[in-house]
């Protein structure tokens, strides 16, 4: 009997860039822990923003 | 978006920005397109204009409009500079935005779903007689993009 194929190696992990990253969750964490400092603030812009487009 | 009929598109990257005593002799008040913030990223930057609001800073280069997030210490400087105060030189980062504010970005709705409900509650409250919660509106500094938009 054939034995099964083992699975393909995974890719290296390397660094996104952020264009990569723009429209997912590792760039919006990436973000927050970047600015953990001044998360509030940024909440705080963000739905203000929102705020005046709805 | 657009500026003056120019697109704008996010940055990808940050600008360390050095505001000279120079820049803050030379900016005027009240003016996201000529404060102290937008002569220096003129000057450092060579881009064409700039416009630095109080969260939002946007610069013209290549032909296109970039925007920046302002952070809370830029902003601090831009409030008090505005109303008369003093405007301390030195370096500001204006930062690249995180995914879910981009223009266009799939997920901007987890802010926009979130200022819908804060929205409807103020008015669940208002309608039940309950007092409304009065949020803080900044004033006597420029004016807001979106003001710049109705004009």
């Amino acid at each position: 009997m054939l034995k099964p194929l083992p699975p393909p190696p995974l890719p290296p992990k390397r660094q996104l860039t952020l264009d990569e990253i723009s429209d997912n969750a590792a760039a919006e964490r990436a973000f927050w822990r970047e600015y953990a400092d001044e998360r509030e603030y940024w909440l705080a812009v963000a739905f203000a923003e929102s705020m005046q487009d709805a | 978006m657009k500026i003056e009929g120019i697109d704008v598109k996010d940055a990808n990257h940050k600008i360390v920005l050095n505001i000279t005593k120079d820049d803050v002799k030379a900016g005027s008040l009240k003016k996201a397109n000529s404060c102290a913030a937008a002569k220096a990223l003129c000057r450092q930057e060579g881009c064409e204009a700039a416009k630095v609001h109080m969260s939002r800073a946007y610069i013209k280069k290549g032909g296109k409009w970039l925007r920046f997030g302002v952070p809370m210490a830029l902003r601090n400087e831009v409030l008090a500079f505005d109303r008369g105060g003093k405007f301390e030189p030195g370096e500001y980062t204006l930062v690249p935005l995180q995914p879910t504010v981009r223009l266009g970005a799939d997920r901007r709705h987890v802010y926009e779903k979130a200022a819908r409900k804060a929205k409807d509650r103020r008015k669940n409250h208002a309608s039940q007689g309950k007092l409304k919660k009065a949020y803080h509106v900044v004033s006597g500094v420029r004016a807001r993009m979106v003001d710049e938009w109705w004009k």
